[in-house]
């Protein structure tokens, strides 16, 4: 009876501790992440934010998830067309930003990846990356005090292992939620729109919503956006893995949430700006077999309610989530782990 | 005093043959050359003109269960095995089936299932660091066979095979079915890596690293070297 009550005591606890970690805002779906496999807990939280920020993950101890997922840019990469890697390398594709992450059922802008779980597998070896294998990197743990310590706190032994070691990764970017943005405020109308934004809001939805859409500002399909083929990359997108040629330049239709911090944008990175991408959804669509048939008809809107789109953009923008301390390098928590040696 | 004991003995000789009812049957999945165990770096003759020799022979064995006249009698919990030529313990399996019961089937995949390819990161077997998963696209790999021959010409004149898939149409994990004369003890099964090799030609296919029809082709043709060794 006691030890009923005990773990009734200790289940209510620890459901608790996930809803700090992990919550589902109001009004959106259920997230897809099989959370019973894999239960959120601090210590584990900890260990998966101390390995993104560590660059021992890479090669030549240089390159961390964090340098290409700057928390500053919604865990995009400011500034770079492509993604870089150790030795200087550079990547093919767009660094993407990470929020939300528990509602996405696959990952990269082709979907090569099916898991959350097995996401950070590929930078980890890529060559143009981290250059690395998990096997190398679970050693340099197992050989690391202060691992030993933090996976003794995740875990109840030192050992670290592939699983534990992309478990706790997922765990910390499971926490990574961005809902508390302008537009998220006015859905639970404790703020409002000014004008140019709510003429924007409706001009989006008439004309983004269906591939954009809300909540998550992302329909989670693949489509092709109609954007020219760059020559120095020729990448086919989703048809690399599908091997399928009704799937030729179909790439991630990505969330728009943060999209002020996340430039530049497209799966090469090719615009810089806002109003470009715009541009290229009223002037450059190129057909193709594979076009996105909601492109098909051209788009047409003036350049004032283009500026009205962007107004209503940037509500997408979540400085709490920016900025949230529990994001960021971690230095609370190697600092704490670092003298129990 | 006397029933009392009666009672006693009788208990105690019950749990006796309770705890003696189970036995481990065993199975042995052996990787051959024609009719010799596969050693790394030795030269086959493949054929007149041309030789062979292996450095990598892995593969998946996963969801066995073994069978009497088609009724189940045993099937194992997160049964998944990691075949490894460079690690002979690695050939061994064995499981608790009642005692005198007879099995005259076995059934497993060759490979990872659908399901398991979607399910996340896993430990024991199935952890990602032993190499046996796909980096830049999810997926297990359910066999690996590397190695050299005069034939290939490649660099070094090396030749892959990672053979794996989960997605229709390239899905190339392999259901399995074999039948056994009627055994208690143990099951002998033996891969002949010569008659699956045999059948490619290895001067235009020699590189297989993606889930492809190819794959699949050969993922097949493997699974049908998997034989049980009847002389034992």
């Amino acid at each position: 009876m006691k030890s009923g009550i005990a773990i009734l005591i200790l289940i209510f606890f620890s459901v608790i501790h996930t809803s700090e970690l992990f919550y589902i805002p109001a009004h959106w779906p259920k997230p897809v992440y099989n959370f019973t496999k894999n239960p959120l807990i601090q210590a584990k939280v900890n260990l998966g934010r101390v390995l993104f920020y560590d660059p021992k993950l890479s090669k030549d101890y240089s390159i961390s998830c964090a340098s290409c997922h700057s928390p500053f840019s919604a865990f995009a990469h400011t500034d770079h067309d492509l993604s870089h890697g150790i030795h200087d390398s550079i990547g093919t594709r767009n660094a993407p930003a990470l929020m939300n992450l528990a509602w996405q059922d696959v990952f990269m802008w082709d979907g090569a990846i099916n898991h959350l779980d097995m996401q950070a597998l590929a930078p980890i070896s890529h060559p143009a990356e981290m250059g690395n294998s998990l096997d190398t990197v679970v050693q340099r743990l197992n050989n690391d005090k202060m691992y030993n310590s933090l996976f003794t706190a995740a875990y109840g032994n030192p050992d670290a292992t592939g699983e534990k070691t992309l478990k706790a990764i997922s765990q910390f970017m499971l926490t990574l939620i961005s809902a508390d943005s302008k537009y998220d405020r006015v859905m639970r109308k404790i703020d409002t729109f000014t004008l140019q934004e709510n003429n924007g809001y409706r001009l989006f939805r008439k004309h983004c919503e269906a591939c954009h859409k809300e909540p998550l500002f992302t329909s989670f399909g693949f489509a092709n956006n109609g954007l020219k083929v760059d020559t120095t990359l020729v990448d086919v997108g989703r048809a690399k893995v599908s091997l399928n040629e009704n799937d030729l330049y179909k790439f991630k239709i990505p969330t728009l949430r943060n999209i002020e911090y996340t430039y530049p944008y497209m799966h090469d990175g090719r615009y810089k700006k806002l109003s470009q991408v715009l541009n290229h959804y009223t002037k450059d669509i190129q057909s193709s077999s594979t076009l996105a048939p909601q492109l098909l008809n051209p788009i047409v809107i003036t350049s004032n309610e283009k500026v009205d789109i962007i107004s209503f953009l940037l509500t997408l923008s979540d400085k709490e989530f920016v900025f949230n301390k529990k994001f960021q390098y971690p230095k609370e928590i190697i600092d704490s782990f670092s003298v129990n040696k | 005093m006397v029933p009392k004991m009666k009672y006693l003995i009788v208990i105690f000789c019950l749990q006796v043959t309770l705890s003696n009812s189970q036995n481990n049957m065993q199975l042995v999945v052996r990787p051959k050359w024609e009719n010799q165990p596969m050693v790394f770096d030795s030269i086959y003759q493949l054929s007149t003109e041309n030789q062979i020799s292996f450095d990598v022979l892995k593969f998946y064995i996963s969801k066995i269960t073994l069978l009497h006249d088609d009724d189940l009698v045993y099937s194992e919990p997160n049964s998944f095995h990691l075949v490894d030529a460079s690690k002979p313990e690695s050939f061994s399996m064995s499981f608790p089936i009642p005692e005198f019961q007879k099995i005259n089937k076995i059934n497993f995949i060759l490979g990872i299932d659908s399901i398991t390819n979607v399910s996340g990161a896993m430990g024991g077997d199935l952890d990602p660091m032993l190499g046996m998963y796909w980096t830049w696209q999810s997926g297990y790999i359910n066999a690996k066979i590397e190695g050299t021959c005069s034939q290939c010409e490649t660099r070094k004149n090396a030749f892959i095979f990672h053979l794996g898939g989960y997605k229709q149409p390239f899905d190339s994990f392999q259901n399995i079915s074999l039948k056994i004369q009627n055994v208690s003890q143990s099951i002998v099964i033996d891969f002949d890596l010569s008659t699956w090799i045999k059948n490619i030609n290895l001067s235009v296919q020699n590189n297989i690293m993606s889930p492809s029809e190819n794959a699949v082709k050969l993922s097949k043709s493997l699974a049908e070297n998997f034989k049980i060794n009847r002389s034992e």
